[in-house]
């Protein structure tokens, strides 16, 4: 595993979350526009109720990409430090044998 | 469903606006997929492992809900856009004909309806004779523009409520993404692990009931074989008994019945396993034996389910008469068992006569005890036997005569029933001459040692197994 690259994907994806919101935040304006600007119409409530949903969907979205962004990093951070104890325990080792062969 | 004044103050066109915008957004979902499709093959271009084909199964999970709602979002704004702009021109006629009216002068009412306006009225009384004709030129032209209102405003309502279904059924079908635990990545692998060694859990676990239902299934024949002895013993027991006394022949046929009824009983689980302990410790401590005293009193508990009075008195007589100590039902019994046997090995030597004899002795032991048994004993047989039953009545017979007669009629089966283990000594001819069958039943016949293919090693040669 490439640490930092894969450690920088996560924060990659976690910066990406956020925009699936933003899908969602542009229709909301028009939506409510179009409510009001069309009183007593059907789809005037129907599309807000629509963007409600949509906002959800895109919540949902930002949510999982920012949840698998940690999941990489954390990935990323666990084999480094999984890394470094076996480094350390190698270089214990390493001190132990000249040791050994002075005794 | 919009009034007649709310259909005329409407702006459908900001239905397609928001389709547009919808539509954006949709495009908005997609490029922020192919970003995030980016940012995966970046990625996975330095992680290769388990996490990341898991990783991989989230981001295939992510891409597909994503490009459903974009789908989703673009068909939902067609929707819109087509109703929205449908209604932006049933708006427009509308308007366009209530400004038309209302330019003539017509008075144009909310429900809607078209009336004459003053104008008209004016008209109409101007005119004269001609009033009542032009009145009714009016009045239809107004009819005429109120079914034009009324006709546009229901196509409007329609066009809203068909564009508002549609709208609202593609709202309910967007299914937000389902929220993941923070250790939904680790819960796959460990899955996958836990998988696999319950897999092989559950097959150990299936081997040991194997072996345990054999095990008991070997357990249930052995049971069977010892029932058909134990009958086949009775049956030729009691040819044998009959030439005894009438008494004795009675206790040992009910004692018997007992026995096999008890036997039949699936509770017989119990005396079965006690059967080789006594087996082997009796041979080996022949008087002192304390295994015979213990089937001894057992043997009531079990037969005697009719018997049950008579059981128990079974074991209480011998303590105060014969010996003095707490020891003393373990010797007494101990010594009756063994005499008991004892008479059995030696007047078994003819067949036919040793069951009798072992019972005969045995009681004759138990009862001459006192008296110094050993010799007693020895004789077995039909002397064994009168000796038994006269010795008896004197030692104890004031006391419980009735106890004598059980107690031999006991001791008298006590060979046929191997339960005991009394039957199955190393000595009593039955045990040996029917157990050795079915331990050589349960082994394959071996073949002829000539038939056997020779054994070949490359360095040496093995003698010729017919040579000798």
């Amino acid at each position: 595993m490439e640490v930092e690259q894969v450690r920088g994907g996560g924060g990659d994806l976690q910066a990406l979350a956020p925009k699936a919101k933003l899908a969602s935040d542009r229709v909301q304006a028009p939506a409510q526009t179009a409510a009001s600007s069309n009183s007593g119409f059907f789809t005037g409530d129907a599309g807000v109720q629509w963007h409600g949903k949509f906002d959800t969907v895109t919540a949902g979205v930002e949510r999982r990409v920012d949840w698998q962004g940690a999941q990489v990093a954390s990935s990323a951070d666990e084999l480094e430090s999984c890394d470094q104890e076996v480094r350390g325990r190698f270089r214990a080792i390493e001190r132990r044998i000249p040791i050994r062969r002075e005794q | 469903m919009p009034a007649y004044e709310e259909a005329l103050a409407a702006d459908p066109t900001a239905f397609v606006d928001c389709a547009t915008e919808m539509s954006a957004a949709g495009n908005d979902l997609t490029d922020h997929r192919a970003a995030y499709d980016t940012t995966v093959t970046t990625i996975n271009d330095g992680w290769q492992d388990q996490a990341n084909a898991a990783f991989n199964e989230d981001v295939d999970l992510v891409d597909e809900h994503v490009d459903g709602v974009a789908s989703q979002v673009g068909e939902a704004a067609e929707v819109l856009s087509t109703g929205g702009s449908a209604m932006a021109s049933q708006v427009e006629q509308l308007k366009a004909t209530d400004a038309a009216y209302k330019g003539a002068g017509f008075v144009v009412q909310p429900a809607p309806k078209v009336e004459l306006g003053p104008v008209h009225w004016a008209a109409i009384a101007a005119a004269g004779p001609f009033g009542p004709v032009l009145q009714a030129v009016f009045q239809a032209r107004a009819d005429e523009g109120t079914m034009q209102l009324t006709t546009g405003l229901a196509v409007l309502t329609a066009a809203d409520v068909a564009t508002g279904t549609a709208l609202t059924a593609a709202g309910e079908a967007l299914e937000p993404l389902e929220d993941k635990g923070p250790a939904a990545t680790d819960c796959l692998t460990v899955k996958d692990d836990g998988e696999d060694g319950n897999i092989e859990k559950v097959e150990q676990r299936a081997d040991v009931k194997d072996e345990t239902d054999t095990g008991k299934d070997t357990g249930k024949d052995d049971k069977g074989k010892e029932d058909e002895k134990e009958d086949d013993d009775e049956k030729d027991k009691d040819g044998k008994d009959k030439e005894d006394e009438d008494k004795e022949d009675e206790d040992q046929d009910q004692d018997e019945k007992d026995q096999d009824k008890d036997e039949d009983q699936p509770g017989e689980q119990q005396p079965q396993p006690e059967v080789p302990q006594p087996d082997r410790e009796q041979p080996e401590n022949e008087i002192p034996g304390f295994e015979p005293p213990d089937p001894g009193p057992e043997v009531p508990d079990f037969t005697a389910d009719p018997f049950v009075p008579g059981g128990p008195d079974l074991g209480d007589p011998w303590k105060p008469s014969e010996l003095e100590e707490s020891e003393v039902p373990a010797g007494g019994l101990a010594s009756g068992g063994g005499g008991g046997l004892g008479g059995g090995g030696l007047g078994s030597t003819d067949v036919p006569s040793g069951t009798t004899g072992t019972g005969s002795g045995g009681a004759m032991g138990l009862v001459g005890t006192p008296a110094g048994g050993g010799p007693a004993g020895v004789p077995g047989g039909r002397p064994g036997v009168g000796g038994g039953m006269l010795g008896a009545p004197g030692a104890r017979g004031p006391l419980n005569p009735d106890e004598e007669y059980e107690r031999e009629s006991f001791l008298t089966e006590d060979p046929e029933d191997d339960v005991w283990g009394i039957g199955t000594d190393e000595g009593n001819p039955y045990v040996d001459y029917q157990e050795e069958p079915a331990m050589q039943s349960d082994l394959p016949p071996l073949p002829p040692v000539e038939e056997l293919p020779p054994f070949t090693f490359p360095d040496f040669d093995l003698p010729e197994p017919g040579k000798p």
